[in-house]
Formats: structure tokens, sequence, C-alpha cells
């Protein structure tokens, strides 16, 4: 079985990465596998903000977010790259960690397999 | 089990995106964590390495200064020289780095095996 760790960069809506991510975390534990965490980085911090308001006939993004939360999947933003974006803690999703590098390190340490959906 | 080296790879232009600069902060932020970070600058990335940069009209500090977090940090610069010659451009004209070494494809083939996460931003 496989530990995946996923990096995220980049905004939700704009780009289908988002839903891939929770297609694919949702495909790994149907398969037995486990996810060490998901870090928000760069542009992807925006994934975690609560403010987000979903339009009808669009992927409630903000649902399957707290939806891995609760499963107990470890999720975090770069804190670095929300301040540049004007995202405080207080804006964030419930139990998204704010947090710097060295936690998306710790998640690497702890994984298999690193998927990443860059710029 | 477990991440223990990666490479980040540079492939873009500095300046017109924050890619190398949040590159290279993830470059040197995942040592905290007892990872060994490697990074590789190959196709238009190799432009971050030249030096006489002056970045101050676009309100930038040149992207040197952010270099430097590499090589205090003990990360090994890798530059493709396939990616220089075809750009024209000399290893004169780098900025004079620690660390730096320029490879061929050849022994970039090499480098790819030593890894357990390739990526770039």
């Amino acid at each position: 079985m496989v530990k995946f760790a996923f990096l995220v960069c980049t905004v939700p809506y704009t780009f289908q990465n988002t839903d891939t991510l929770y297609d694919m975390i949702e495909a790994a534990y149907e398969l037995g596998h486990s996810v060490a965490g998901v870090f928000f980085f760069v542009d992807g911090v925006i994934n975690a903000s609560r403010k987000i308001k979903v339009a009808k006939g669009v992927p409630n993004l903000p649902e399957k977010l707290q939806k891995m939360v609760d499963k107990g999947i470890r999720v975090a933003v770069c804190s670095t790259c929300s301040e540049y974006r004007g995202l405080e803690e207080a804006d964030l999703a419930h139990g998204v960690d704010y947090a710097s590098l060295m936690t998306f390190g710790d998640i690497l340490s702890q994984a298999d397999k690193l998927i990443t959906f860059g710029l | 089990m477990g991440v223990h080296r990666i490479l980040v790879v540079f492939n873009k232009s500095p300046y017109g995106s924050a890619s190398i600069v949040e590159g290279i902060r993830l470059a040197t932020g995942v040592t905290v964590a007892d990872i060994e970070s490697v990074v590789l600058f190959m196709d238009d990335g190799v432009f971050a390495l030249m030096e006489n940069q002056h970045s101050s009209s676009l309100g930038l500090l040149p992207i040197g200064g952010s270099l430097e977090y590499l090589i205090d940090n003990g990360v090994q610069i890798n530059v493709l020289k396939d990616s220089l010659v075809s750009r024209g451009i000399s290893v004169n004209n780098l900025l004079k780095l620690n660390n730096m070494k320029i490879i061929s494809l050849t022994e970039l083939g090499t480098l790819l095996l030593q890894f357990d996460v390739i990526f770039s931003i």
C-alpha cells in the first residue's frame, strides 16, 4: 500500500486540479492506500479559504475539502503564500493548518509518493 | 519509507511568474525537515542564473539573493549545459555561485535516478 503526499499550486475553479485532487484521494482510499497530507502552496492556498461561495451547477469544492479534513487527512497551507494573497488564518476552512514549508517537508518525509499539481 | 531526497526543477524564466522564487523557498524550506534537496535549472530556467540582472524596475529584488538561500542551506545547484548552449549563454555570463555544477544530458540521466521525488512548480 502506498502513502501519498499532494502539493497543489493552483486555484480552484480556474483549473480542474482541485477536483482531480479530491477524486484521486477518494480513489486512493478505495484501493486501500493512504494520504500523508495535502499542502496548498502559492496560488493553491485559495483552496483552503472558508469564504468560497459555491454557485449552482459547479462542484462543491469546500465541501469536499471538509470531508477530507473530517476523514483525518492532514491539510496545510503555506502561511507566507497566504499572506501575499490576503488570506489570514481566520479565513481558513476548519481543520486546515496555517503552516510553513517545514510542514510540507514533514508531510513529504512520511510519504512514499508525491503528486504535484504545479503552476 | 518516506521521501528523503528531492530534485526541484526550474524550467521557467524568472520574474514572469513566481515559479522560481517559490521553488527556491520550497527547496530550502524542506531541508529543515531533514530532506536533502537538490535543484536543476534547465530550459528557460537558466535565465535566472545570469549575472547583471537589474530587476528594480519591476519592484523586485534580483533573483541572485534568493539563490544565496540555496547555497546557505547546502543545496546543490545543477545547470543543464544544453539549455545554456541553445540560448547562447556562456558559462562566463552566469552568476558565480558555490555549489553550482554544469551538467550534460548524460549526467542529467544519471542525476535523475538519485531522487525519491522530482518535480517543478
